[in-house]
């Protein structure tokens, strides 16, 4: 089984480059609307300190900088899954039927037809270019270890904001269109771009515990630079958060699927 | 054997409740509460298919044909009832299924839309888990058959409905399926692209003793495919048998005629009085005839008129079924009229 999905991904891999190739101009204008987007926050990021004093909340520009870079790290996570984005149209376009038709587990599918490696592969290299020329820049010298924790924390936090997002647009087999609650949850992601230990305790402990956007920005970075109090205790709830989650995402995919209505047709 | 077996099946949806109340305030329940209730789509039905048999399964938009082929090929869970296929609970065990089956969505595409077809093909080649060297053969075989050679490295959406559809077709029968589900596989299609595809499903089912079940709105396609055929109005079978028992039960013929001139029209009247006028122009008559009295109709109309043409058409499946649709919606209205008076 695994040899097959192995497969599969790597094919569905190609595809979706091929299939970013055949708008080339739209991928073009891509990287420049990236590029644009970080420079106008790295812009900011130097206004506003220069209004204030070095830093920002124990944040200096190479700091804010790194975050910045690191925004883009967890988006080229997120690109690979971004097909559970498409569910809720999928199901009520009635769009899950060329997947349950076919002998492969339908979520893999969902997920691997709409992966943008090409996106996420402009967010990485954009990424690693803000990265190593802040390192080298501002003299920041992160540890192996801590480029490796602070990834590995990401793409564990990545992971369970996947699951809350993949299950609320599961919420669509049974409450129909909720692409509205999916934005809602979305809008989340801005705090993403901020220091969360600048906002009040309970915001913080939501950013932490509920939504943990902390997870895949903050905390990593803090890691990054070496100046975390408990990697492993950041790594610990991100982790405990991924199992409760993945829990629920399994049960109510079980549900749901009995109660797809294969619309159209 | 039998490739399919169904037993008392029945599918309902949810949806809301439609009270019929405009005003603001049981507008302003429904958004709230948002009442809702459980919709038949498909009710109690049962029936088997063999195994190498080509079956039309018939209804009009809404009948639960789709609905059935979707229980019938794991997409959908059925409320109540038993189906099974090869042996397999469709629904239960998907994707050991799913292997032996093939699916063509006349009305969805199956294929990855931007994309050559080649490559949804080889995608498909994978997912079942095919060998190279037996894809490549049979993709060879279908690509002259079904003359799609040159539209493999196009993306399927730039194919004419046509070439889509073929090229679906061949997706869906690249890794030698027992049984494939057609699910209105003709609607849109010119008559060329029609009986090519219908000539192709002749010899696979022929030379592979494949299993075809066919839903459409085409009756043409069905007579020309299948002996037999169901028929589903309402969510409810309504038919189940021989083409040729449905078209031996039908007890009018079509009588088409042109009437140059009346040379006794008393008698025209009379011979009018004894069947159904579909259809009258100035000098046009389409009548419906029962059988047993259809000589004698003809004798007078001939003996009361000059004629320029007759026709006297036998009953295609398309004429019984439109019938049988009619009469029972007929039959629903008067149910429904009764029920409104004692109310």
């Amino acid at each position: 089984m695994w040899r097959k999905y192995s497969r599969l991904l790597f094919r569905f891999v190609m595809i979706s480059f091929r299939d970013m190739s055949e708008f080339r101009i739209d991928f073009f204008t891509s990287i420049l609307h990236s590029l644009i987007y970080q420079a106008i926050f790295i812009v900011f990021w130097k206004s506003v300190l220069s209004f204030t004093a070095k830093d920002l909340g124990g944040w200096s520009f190479p700091d804010l900088v790194i975050l910045t870079a690191f925004t883009l790290v967890s988006n080229a996570v997120m690109q690979w899954f971004a097909g559970l984005l498409q569910l809720p149209r999928k199901v009520l376009k009635g769009e899950l039927d060329k997947y349950l038709s076919k002998p492969l587990s339908p979520l893999f599918a969902l997920v691997a037809e709409d992966m943008n490696g090409m996106a996420s592969m402009q967010a990485m290299v954009s990424a690693v270019l803000i990265l190593g020329s802040a390192c080298l820049y501002f003299g920041v010298h992160p540890t192996l270890g801590g480029i490796l924790v602070s990834l590995l924390l990401m793409v564990v936090g990545c992971v369970v904001l996947l699951l809350i997002q993949g299950w609320i647009s599961m919420l669509t087999f049974w409450w129909g269109d909720v692409s509205r609650l999916s934005s809602l949850f979305m809008l989340s992601g801005e705090f993403e771009r901020y220091p969360i230990n600048l906002f009040p305790l309970g915001v913080r402990r939501l950013l932490t515990w509920v939504i943990p956007i902390g997870a895949i920005s903050t905390y990593p970075v803090l890691v990054f630079l070496g100046r975390a109090e408990s990697a492993v205790r950041y790594l610990g709830i991100a982790a405990v958060l991924a199992l409760f989650w993945a829990v629920v995402f399994r049960f109510s995919w079980r549900k749901a699927l009995a109660r797809y209505e294969a619309f159209g047709g | 054997m039998q490739a399919i077996h169904v037993r008392n099946l029945s599918k309902s949806f949810r949806a809301p409740v439609r009270d019929g109340a405009t005003g603001i305030l049981a507008r302003l329940r429904r958004f709230v509460v948002n009442p809702s209730e459980e919709l038949p789509a498909v009710r109690d039905i049962s029936f088997d298919v063999p195994a190498g048999e080509v079956v039309g399964f018939l209804g009009a938009n809404g009948s639960g044909k789709s609905t059935t082929i979707k229980m019938l090929t794991g997409i959908l869970t059925p409320s109540a009832g038993l189906v099974e296929v090869l042996g397999y609970v469709p629904y239960r065990e998907r994707i050991a299924y799913t292997h032996h089956i093939g699916l063509v969505l006349g009305q969805k595409t199956l294929l990855w839309w931007n994309i050559p077809v080649i490559d949804s093909l080889r995608l498909y080649r994978d997912i079942y888990g095919q060998s190279a060297k037996d894809f490549e053969q049979r993709l060879d075989h279908f690509a002259d058959l079904l003359e799609i050679r040159d539209i493999l490295h196009m993306p399927v959406r730039k194919l004419s409905l046509g070439l889509r559809m073929r090229a679906e077709i061949v997706a869906s029968l690249l890794h030698r399926p027992r049984v494939i589900f057609l699910d209105e596989p003709t609607i849109g299609l010119d008559v060329l692209a029609r009986l090519k595809l219908k000539r192709f499903l002749r010899r696979v089912n022929e030379e592979e003793g494949v299993t075809i079940f066919l839903t459409t709105h085409n009756m043409f396609d069905v007579e020309e495919l299948c002996r037999r055929c169901m028929i589903i109005d309402k969510g409810r079978l309504i038919y189940d048998g021989d083409i040729s028992r449905l078209k031996a039960n039908e007890k009018h013929k079509i009588v088409e005629l042109e009437v140059l001139e009346v040379a006794d029209d008393r008698r025209l009247q009379g011979a009018l009085q004894r069947c159904q006028v579909l259809e009258q122009t100035a000098t046009t008559f389409r009548l419906q005839v029962p059988s047993f009295d259809a000589v004698d109709v003809i004798g007078e109309l001939l003996e009361s008129c000059r004629l320029s043409n007759l026709n006297v058409i036998p009953p295609t499946l398309e004429s019984i079924v439109e019938k049988i649709f009619q009469e029972r919606s007929e039959r629903r209205d008067h149910v429904a009229e009764v029920l409104q008076t004692a109310v």
